[in-house]
């Protein structure tokens, strides 16, 4: 039967359910009835053909003025199929109409695979890489997206999202993967104008040669697991554009400052946990039927802590901490012999190795805040004896966590196993016993691994990492041995160099207020910083929600609300050089000028704080992050580029090779350890010849008398002191 | 009126390793009385005045810039004791409240016993190159008075101060039967340091096993130089052993 018969006006287009008007083929409407007539046992395909001629017949009358719509043909066929007599087959239509009619809306969810539609061209599919799923765009949902990514109101949005679909359909593209649709949405939006828009949007990925590097890593410390580091760059991408204010961000980028841990932008950068917290349970974030009474034995005690330190170290970038161990665990190893410590301190190291970088906190006195204490039992409830009555059982663990440690390194796993840091008061430097594992301690260090050494003055808590020891401020926080940790929440560094290459040779005063204004920004950025991680614990979506105490159960693990954050400077030495000519050794001027800088510093920080936001001044000792600035300081200032060394100094400290004994280091790194709250000497021996441990000994006391040095790692190198 | 003070050829104002125990500053003067083959600092050998001196302001200047630090000055040579002005030196250094020690190599006796007497000096130590005999005059290089050597081990056993004997092993240098040959002739001394020295780090087992055997003759023997600290603990055990022949 022909379309122009009857005198009607053929049909030759249709309208889609999302208002696309396309062409009209009779062959879709025969496709559906022979499908519907297969599914209750009918095979004829050219009766199928017929109907399908009858129904655009129908059409054609009823649409003689307008468009059909999707709607209004397969109304028309159940009509026909019913009016044919063909109700079975009918009915089986109308099923399947509500089958796809339920697809569609599943769809739309975003849900659900993707199918085509009769009588049109298939939807444009995207293909969502993150969910690894293929979802149909329509202008409404894209629309949608570009409304949350690029604050776009409604009608504009609804603008964009129609010229891109239809950029598509020109182009002939059916499919698109979810990077190319983010670029097109960016072309017109820049071809619209609309560029605050587009900037919003920010761009987030990785192309060709981005996962080729991530795959294939050209420089040797880039080595690890491709998909953690995609990640991070991803990561990193996200909190620059997204977390950072702009002038912070641009001053990351440039070099004059650092804001660390940006690549985990919902991870604590260091945080200590009391092993009684632990031990008390439960822990939130790990599952596990473990009580007080069930981590008694050492053994128990070890899986547990290596499973909560393993879980948390997901969310700390640089540092998970166990202040006094030795003394908190004290009545979980009392009475144990010799033999048998060393066998449980093994456990507990290899139940901690691979957890990440772990320090292991080791007092060789009863701590101040915890020696008159009655120290909880193995049952978790405070037993007979104080913490200062068991003083030789955490003595004994000490010296048999540092046996196993130096067993460990011997089988070559230093690398894994976690750090010890050895807290002296002054009673440990006059007590026999504990100077006993001091030369055990200053042994190892020499013959294999260096070894820390905390000076636990009268303001310096017991708590924190190698990188940060911070003051627990709250007094109400130390009523319980379950609550003596600290989070330190993020650290930004400063870049004094690039102060003092801003400010020029010989302007000391314009130095100084570059370098108050990179504190500046970094504040800005811990401040950016910190609320991030707030926020990553403040609900149920949130990675830290479990740790920060969100499901009412246990002690805190991480704590965004208290936490400390951290402005940390480095190359003071090649800064002072950069602005007066001379090194912090050269002259008492350069050491002054130095100290003039940190008091600065200090300042910004202190008036910097308030309620939840705490910075304090710190130094920044990490090898591969000063390496970073040289670099980036040689292109933005080439004429200063042959005077820049090719690292700076760690932190506050003189240069590595400074041309002073070990005495006048001393006195001017304590000078200038008063204003930063973590300083660490380095007392790097060559194999030989060695100082006597009772020579080392007579520098410790030295130096705790003498500075306000927090730190001293001992350990062996190539240098020599002497 | 001028000070009239040995020539100071040298300072190392911070040592951890010249005075076990305390952190020092060392004062290296010229002139020896040896000519030893195996000598460590053979710049110092040499008695002229041509050879320059460090003026003792600076001396004095870098000792009291380190003064929070130093806990005494070791005075080393050369054989400071060789030196007729010496006493005017240890004298200025006492007066600055610094203890003194004067490593020597034993071949002035009387001098140091007159140091001793006038309290100059609160330790010595006598360096023992081999067995005082014939391989002595061999190690020194030099026509020795052995006499001058027993006289000053004597002294030393003899009196109050604190004093260290030193012997280095090296290669080439004494066999094991001479360093128990050495060791019978301090026997009962409190303190006898062997020191592994010229390379001779593979031998440090050995050296703490001949510190083991020496143990049956001196109070306390140390091992010092690489590997010193595996063979210090070691040392502790010798230290109680040895305490049954004192």
């Amino acid at each position: 039967m022909s379309a122009e018969q009857g005198g009607v006006r053929p049909v030759r287009q249709v309208r889609k359910r999302d208002g696309r008007v396309v062409d009209f083929d009779e062959r879709k409407i025969a496709d559906a009835i022979y499908k519907a007539a297969l599914s209750v046992g009918a095979e004829d395909r050219f009766l199928a053909e017929e109907l399908a001629s009858v129904v655009t017949l129908f059409i054609e009358k009823s649409f003689a003025a307008g468009i059909p719509g999707i709607e209004d043909v397969q109304d028309m066929v159940e009509r026909v199929l019913i009016e044919t007599g063909h109700a079975r087959t009918a009915k089986a239509y109308i099923l399947y109409r509500e089958k796809r009619a339920k697809l569609r809306e599943a769809e739309t969810r975003s849900t659900g695979p993707v199918q085509r539609e009769l009588f049109a061209p298939g939807p444009v599919v995207c293909d969502d890489a993150e969910r690894e799923r293929a979802l149909p765009l329509d202008r409404e949902s894209l629309a949608r997206r570009l409304g949350a990514g690029a604050d776009l109101p409604e009608g504009p949005a609804s603008q964009v999202a129609e010229a891109v679909l239809s950029r598509l359909r020109e182009l002939g593209l059916d499919r698109v993967s979810g990077s190319l649709l983010g670029r097109l949405s960016d072309a017109e939006l820049l071809a619209r104008g609309m560029l605050p828009a587009f900037l919003a949007r920010g761009v987030k990925s990785l192309d060709r040669e981005g996962i080729s590097g991530v795959l294939f890593p050209k420089e040797p410390d880039r080595a690890g697991v491709p998909a953690l580091r995609a990640g991070r760059a991803l990561l990193r991408q996200h909190a620059i554009e997204d977390v950072l204010p702009k002038a912070v961000a641009s001053a990351h980028l440039e070099g004059r400052i650092h804001v660390r841990g940006l690549s985990a932008p919902t991870a604590a950068f260091a945080v200590a946990l009391s092993t009684d917290a632990v031990r008390l349970g439960p822990i939130p974030g790990v599952s596990g039927g473990f009580g007080p009474g069930a981590v008694a034995a050492p053994r128990r005690f070890a899986t547990h802590l290596g499973r909560v330190a393993r879980r948390v170290a997901e969310h700390v970038t640089h540092g998970l901490s166990f202040p006094a161990l030795n003394f908190l665990t004290a009545p979980l190893y009392a009475g144990l012999g010799r033999e048998e410590l060393r066998e449980e301190a093994w456990h507990l190291l290899a139940e901690l190795s691979g957890a990440g970088e772990v320090e292991i906190g080791l007092a060789l006195s009863p701590p101040p805040l915890l020696g008159a204490r009655k120290a909880r039992g193995p049952g978790g409830e405070p037993g007979p004896e104080t913490y200062a009555d068991l003083t030789t059982t955490a003595l004994g663990l000490a010296t048999a966590l540092l046996e196993a440690r130096g067993a460990g390194e011997a089988l070559g796993e230093r690398e894994r196993l976690p750090r010890l840091a050895f807290t002296l008061g002054p009673e440990a430097l006059e007590d026999e016993a504990a100077l006993a594992v001091i030369g055990m301690a200053l042994a190892e260090g020499l013959d294999r691994d260096s070894v820390l050494f905390v000076l636990d003055r009268e303001d310096l808590p017991l708590i924190g990492t190698a990188r940060l020891r911070a003051r627990i401020e709250d007094a109400t926080r130390l009523t319980d041995t379950a609550t003596l940790g600290v989070t330190v929440g993020s650290r930004a560094v400063v870049n004094l160099p690039r102060a003092a290459l801003r400010a020029g040779l010989g302007n000391t005063g314009g130095f100084i207020a570059e370098a108050e204004a990179a504190a500046d920004l970094a504040l800005a950025g811990l401040a950016a910083r910190e609320r991030f991680l707030r926020r990553a614990a403040a609900g149920p979506d949130g990675p830290l929600w479990p740790f920060a105490g969100g499901r009412g159960e246990g002690a805190r693990l991480v704590d965004p609300e208290h936490a400390v954050a951290s402005l940390a400077v480095a190359g003071l030495n090649e800064a002072v050089l950069l602005s007066c000519g001379q090194e912090l050794s050269d002259s008492d001027e350069a050491l002054k000028l130095g100290l003039r800088v940190l008091r600065a510093l200090e300042e910004k920080c202190r008036s910097a704080r308030r309620p939840g936001f705490e910075p304090g001044l710190d130094a920044e000792e990490d090898v591969a992050l000063v390496s970073r600035f040289p670099p980036l300081d040689r292109v933005d200032f080439p004429s200063a580029a042959p005077r820049l060394p090719a690292v700076y100094s760690g932190g506050v400290g003189l240069r590595a090779d400074a041309p002073v004994d070990l005495a006048l280091r001393l006195d001017t790194e304590g000078r200038l350890a008063v204003s930063v709250r973590t300083s660490t000497v380095r007392f790097v021996f060559p194999r030989s010849p060695r100082p006597s441990p009772e020579s080392l000994l007579a520098l410790l006391r030295k130096t705790w008398r003498n500075t306000r040095i927090r730190q001293i790692a001992v350990g062996h190198g190539a240098r020599e002191w002497n | 009126m001028e000070l009239k003070l040995p020539p100071i050829r040298g300072l190392l104002e911070t040592s951890l390793t010249h005075w076990p125990g305390r952190l020092s500053s060392v004062v290296f003067l010229g002139g020896c009385t040896l000519r030893c083959p195996t000598c460590p600092v053979p710049h110092l050998i040499g008695w002229g005045r041509e050879q320059g001196a460090i003026p003792f302001d600076s001396i004095l200047d870098a000792l009291y810039r380190r003064r929070r630090w130093i806990e005494g000055v070791v005075v080393k040579g050369g054989e400071p004791f060789a030196h007729p002005d010496l006493p005017e030196l240890l004298g200025l250094l006492a007066d600055l409240g610094f203890p003194v020690r004067v490593d020597s190599n034993g071949t002035r006796p009387a001098e140091m016993e007159a140091a001793i007497a006038a309290q100059l000096v609160d330790c010595v130590t006598v360096d023992l190159k081999a067995p005082l005999d014939g391989r002595y005059l061999r190690a020194a290089g030099a026509d020795v008075a052995l006499r001058d050597l027993f006289r000053s081990i004597e002294a030393l056993l003899a009196g109050d101060v604190d004093y260290e004997f030193r012997t280095a092993v090296r290669a080439g240098g004494p066999a094991e039967a001479d360093v128990l040959a050495i060791a019978r002739t301090i026997r009962g001394a409190r303190r006898w340091v062997l020191r592994a020295a010229g390379g001779r780090d593979s031998g440090v087992t050995g050296l703490t096993r001949l510190a083991r055997e020496a143990g049956r003759f001196v109070r306390e023997v140390r091992v010092e130089g690489r590997g010193m600290i595996g063979s210090f603990r070691q040392a502790v055990a010798v230290e109680k052993d040895g305490r049954n022949d004192s």
